[in-house]
């Protein structure tokens, strides 16, 4: 029963799961390794989650624990900036040249500000949902995904003006 | 009530979420094409976003994931038992050990009584021409040195010895019988349950419960060992 149940989660967010680790530390073994502790950590205690709709957060903000604390882990050992830009031609797919921009632009973005648009994007995160996993306000939020937006648009050269900025 | 918003409003609401269906949003892109413009372009924008997002997830991840993590989950389910079961089997182990050594099955603990009896450095105790110990002291010091003591006096004594019996001291007598010696061993340390007969390389005899310990006795004659058992057990008791 309890395999049954953790099957059915794994498959329909493992997918998701790996490309919001990807995001989180751009590295597919790394990812790969983040999305395995994440699930096995869950099943030890998927008793703990109530409603199958919670799944989506308890699993991202359990493997994003997990990511840092495998980050500040590695730290001593590994050169964790060097990490960051491990292999930016990595086969991850879409080949196709906007795809490859977007993804350049969304690398330059400064984590703080790529992390919530990957929630909110990727992972289909409120904004109240994302303040909770980033342990920020969600007027914090609001103005970080309002300021990654227009950096993108800037970098993408989409972007006419900053309007709004000043609000942010 | 009206919920007119600014350009500034929008700008603010779209950029942070481009998807939200927000009726004041929509109400000012009817009258604003700057702002529609905005809102379609960041529309636009969020749908190469979520293209360029969609990483290539690695073939068979999640049955991957799925396996492997039943597996550890398992292992690591049946860890805790596992050691659990490896101490216990341990500790029985080990208190069954013990139990042998205090408790020996019959004819484990028979052997042994015969194997000292006849073993070299007693062989002579059981010579038939051994005389009696006449000194009573000398019986009581090889009874003492094994925990023994015994109430009154006891007759026909040739041989007493302490010896060292599976690793622990025991009281070796031998008595002058009426049809060949009888040898007595007095084992503080081993306890049998019943009675156990004793049937070896020509000895015969018993191991008799007695307290905490037993006394085993043997011989190759025909001399009669229940009344010598009795008297010991009457006699006899544990100091340790």
């Amino acid at each position: 029963m309890q395999q049954q149940r953790f099957e059915r989660l794994a498959r329909a967010l493992v997918p998701s799961l790996y490309r919001y680790a990807y995001w989180l530390c751009r590295d597919r073994a790394f990812a790969e390794d983040l999305v395995q502790e994440t699930l096995l950590r869950a099943w030890r205690s998927l008793d703990s989650l109530r409603e199958e709709a919670a799944a989506r957060q308890w699993l991202i903000t359990i493997l994003r624990n997990e990511f840092v604390r495998e980050i500040t882990k590695r730290r001593d050992t590994v050169d964790i900036d060097g990490l960051a830009l491990a292999d930016p031609r990595a086969n991850v797919g879409g080949s196709d040249t906007d795809v490859q921009d977007v993804r350049r632009a969304m690398w330059k973005l400064a984590p703080e500000y790529r992390e919530p648009l990957v929630l909110q994007v990727l992972m289909g995160c409120t904004t109240q949902e994302i303040a909770v996993t980033l342990d920020l306000s969600q007027g914090a939020v609001l103005t970080r995904l309002h300021r990654a937006r227009n950096q993108l648009r800037e970098m993408l050269g989409t972007g006419g003006t900053h309007f709004g900025e000043e609000l942010a | 009530m009206s919920t007119a918003i600014t350009c500034l409003d929008v700008r603010r609401i779209a950029g942070a979420e481009p998807t939200r269906r927000d009726a004041a949003v929509a109400e000012h892109c009817r009258s604003c094409a700057a702002c529609t413009a905005f809102v379609r372009e960041l529309s636009a924008l969020d749908a190469r976003l979520e293209r360029a997002l969609q990483v290539e997830v690695p073939e068979g991840l999640e049955a991957r994931i799925v396996l492997d993590a039943s597996l550890k989950h398992a292992r690591r389910a049946w860890q805790p038992w596992l050691a659990a079961a490896a101490s216990t089997l341990m500790v029985v182990a080990l208190g069954y050990a013990a139990y042998l050594h205090q408790h020996p099955q019959g004819d484990d603990l028979a052997s042994a009584v015969v194997g000292h009896v006849e073993n070299k450095g007693e062989a002579d105790a059981l010579l038939p021409d051994r005389a009696l110990i006449s000194d009573a002291s000398l019986v009581q010091g090889a009874l003492g040195g094994a925990g023994v003591a015994v109430e009154g006096r006891l007759d026909g004594v040739t041989y007493a010895q302490t010896c060292l019996f599976r690793g622990e001291r025991v009281a070796h007598l031998v008595f002058r019988g009426v049809n060949g010696p009888v040898t007595v061993l007095l084992l503080p340390h081993i306890h049998v349950e019943r009675v156990m007969p004793v049937d070896e390389d020509g000895f015969h005899g018993f191991i008799e419960p007695m307290g905490r310990g037993s006394i085993a006795i043997v011989t190759r004659g025909s001399t009669p060992m229940e009344p010598m058992a009795q008297e010991l057990v009457r006699k006899v008791r544990w100091t340790l």
